[in-house]
């Protein structure tokens, strides 16, 4: 369902993507693997327009996104969690949710989904009314994902979901995406916690410098001895 | 004591104008951290085209009021995609498209008065439209050699803001003339005493005009969608457009209430004071800044409690030390805030990310 072909971006005069092409397909839990400055980030923020690339195109449901702005790419159904999770810390969490769901018009549906996704992340129920810059950590990244769910995704763009988590709140995490995954949504998963995230996802790709240097199911790449010497810390 | 009561009714009506001034910049600011210098422009042309109505269509408060708000709509709209896109999105289409609108105001204003020579005349009209066109070639040239690819845009479209405020009010000179009109009173003002003071009809009606479309805009952005999305543009732009929210929309969104609110803002000062001055738009403009800063920029409660502590402070400058001090104590404010409290009353910390 979605498809980078040799996706070029930089920075200035450098280069942070040199012709990545992935793909994900429908109902699958892709990871991208690599180190800090790996072109992760900017790889999801590419498909999400909020970068632009100078060659290369992106295909979503075979149309063509390459150089739609982001607000129509999220309203074809293709959402990201951002990196350090961009919630609006001055809004409320009821808020927040709300915006997620900003496109749609459905009420009745609308309010259903907020029970859903409390329903996923219990606490932040307990929380409806406080600010969203008030939440722990933990809670910030349950109310990104809540909030990327409230739009009703086709395909979930996860930013590092883990990052500065305590491990609890990881599993918490990690075993929504599975749920989620489940009721059919397709999701693209980057990830420095390798282990974590090869062990939900079917696929893997692992990138070094803007390239993606390796490509193979999940469970190949855990067991690959480069793999774990690299990124597993085994 | 009564002189005391009495002023601050009239302080209360100033600033309940300045407050409505105030939120279009604050609200502004709030959203693309732009001081809109343009904005006591619109306030003016907002009495003009008040005056213009009544003198076409009827001896109405009511209509002075809607063609006011529905012209001032579009103007705000207008600027923001003339002036002010253009330097957001920096990309020479929309740099075009925004030199194509100046020369239509520049036509308009040749078929309007049917001289050209007293538009070309008009040498402060020009320097405006330069102004513009200087900081869109500025860009352009920058994108071409590769600098400046988005250093320095505040400033450039602060210099926006300041050649389009002199082009609007140039621009009402040049149809209207320079001088001052006799506006009609649009309300019955008639005063009760109430034990020993008296109290203006006109007066209270302005105070109540303000709160009453105060009370809406604090609805519309705490209580209505389009009021949340405004809240996520200003707190976080690229969060927002990942909700699926169209940034440029929303901000034309802000530059119409804005604008409206000033229209109504200008109407009522042309009743109250039975004057309409093509002059006056910068310093209004300025006195509600003053009171957008007071209250701490950005910040809605702040606009108005800047406005009506403005508007009160001056008045009873005006009453107890000497009216030529008037302007002074606007501006005395801003300094003093300035440098005791930056932030103004409610504004909070920037916090710049690293």
């Amino acid at each position: 369902m979605l498809k980078l072909d040799s996706v070029c971006t930089r920075y200035g005069n450098i280069y942070a993507l040199k012709g990545v092409s992935i793909h994900v397909n429908e109902g699958e839990i892709v990871t991208i693997i690599g180190a800090n400055g790996a072109g992760k980030s900017t790889t999801l923020n590419t498909i999400s327009g909020i970068v632009r690339s100078v060659s290369g195109s992106v295909f979503f449901n075979g149309a063509d996104i390459t150089s739609m702005p982001t607000e129509k790419i999220v309203e074809s159904g293709l959402i990201q969690v951002p990196e350090g999770r961009e919630i609006f810390p001055l809004l409320t969490v009821y808020e927040n949710l709300i915006l997620g769901a900003y496109l749609r018009k459905d009420k009745a549906a609308v309010a259903k989904d907020v029970e859903y996704v409390t329903g996923l992340f219990p606490r932040l129920s307990e929380r409806f009314k406080q600010l969203g810059g008030t939440l722990s950590g933990g809670e910030q990244q349950m109310l990104a994902i809540a909030r990327a769910l409230m739009s009703k995704p086709k395909l979930l763009l996860m930013d590092e979901p883990s990052l500065g988590l305590s491990p609890i709140y990881v599993q918490n995490i990690f075993s929504v995406i599975k749920e989620i995954n489940k009721e059919g949504t397709a999701v693209l998963l980057v990830e420095q916690n390798a282990n974590m995230a090869l062990s939900v996802a079917s696929r893997g790709y692992v990138m070094e410098t803007g390239k993606i240097i390796m490509e193979d199911k999940a469970s190949n790449l855990l067991d690959n001895e480069s793999v774990r010497a690299a990124y597993l810390g085994i | 004591m009564e002189t005391i009561v009495q002023q601050l009714l009239n302080g209360l009506t100033v600033g309940g104008i300045y407050a409505l001034i105030a939120l279009g910049y604050t609200m502004v600011y709030g959203i693309i951290k732009l001081i809109n210098f343009a904005h006591g422009d619109i306030f003016m042309v907002g009495a003009f085209v008040g005056l213009l109505a009544v003198n076409l269509i009827a001896d109405s408060f009511i209509v002075a009021v809607l063609a006011a708000v529905v012209f001032c709509g579009f103007l705000g709209i207008f600027v923001e995609k003339v002036a002010y896109r253009p330097l957001r999105e920096n990309s020479p289409k929309v740099v075009i498209t925004s030199a194509l609108g100046l020369m239509l105001i520049i036509l308009l204003a040749v078929f309007a008065r049917g001289d050209v020579a007293g538009i070309v005349s008009s040498g402060t009209f020009w320097i405006g439209a330069v102004l513009i066109l200087a900081v869109m070639f500025w860009l352009i040239r920058g994108r071409v050699s590769g600098r400046n690819k988005n250093g320095n845009s505040r400033i450039n479209a602060l210099i926006s803001a300041i050649g389009m405020s002199i082009v609007i009010s140039n621009m009402v000179m040049l149809l209207n003339g320079p001088q001052r009109e006799v506006y009609p009173r649009l309300l019955p003002d008639y005063s009760f005493s109430a034990g020993p003071f008296h109290i203006s009809a006109l007066q209270l009606f302005i105070i109540a005009v303000s709160f009453v479309l105060m009370y809406l805009l604090y609805y519309i952005v705490h209580k209505t969608k389009t009021g949340l999305a405004m809240r996520a543009v200003s707190h976080n732009l690229n969060a927002a457009r990942l909700m699926g929210i169209n940034p440029d929309r929303i901000i034309s969104f802000t530059f119409l209430i804005g604008s409206c609110l000033a229209a109504v803002a200008g109407v009522l000062v042309g009743t109250y004071y039975n004057i309409a001055d093509p002059n006056v738009g910068m310093m209004y403009g300025l006195k509600a800044f003053v009171a957008a800063v007071l209250g701490g920029i950005g910040s809605i409660p702040g606009a108005v409690v800047g406005g009506i502590v403005l508007g009160v402070a001056e008045v009873m400058g005006v009453a107890f030390i000497s009216p030529s001090f008037r302007d002074a104590i606007a501006f005395g404010i801003l300094i003093f805030i300035l440098i005791v409290k930056p932030t103004g009353l409610f504004g909070t910390k920037m916090k710049e990310k690293v």
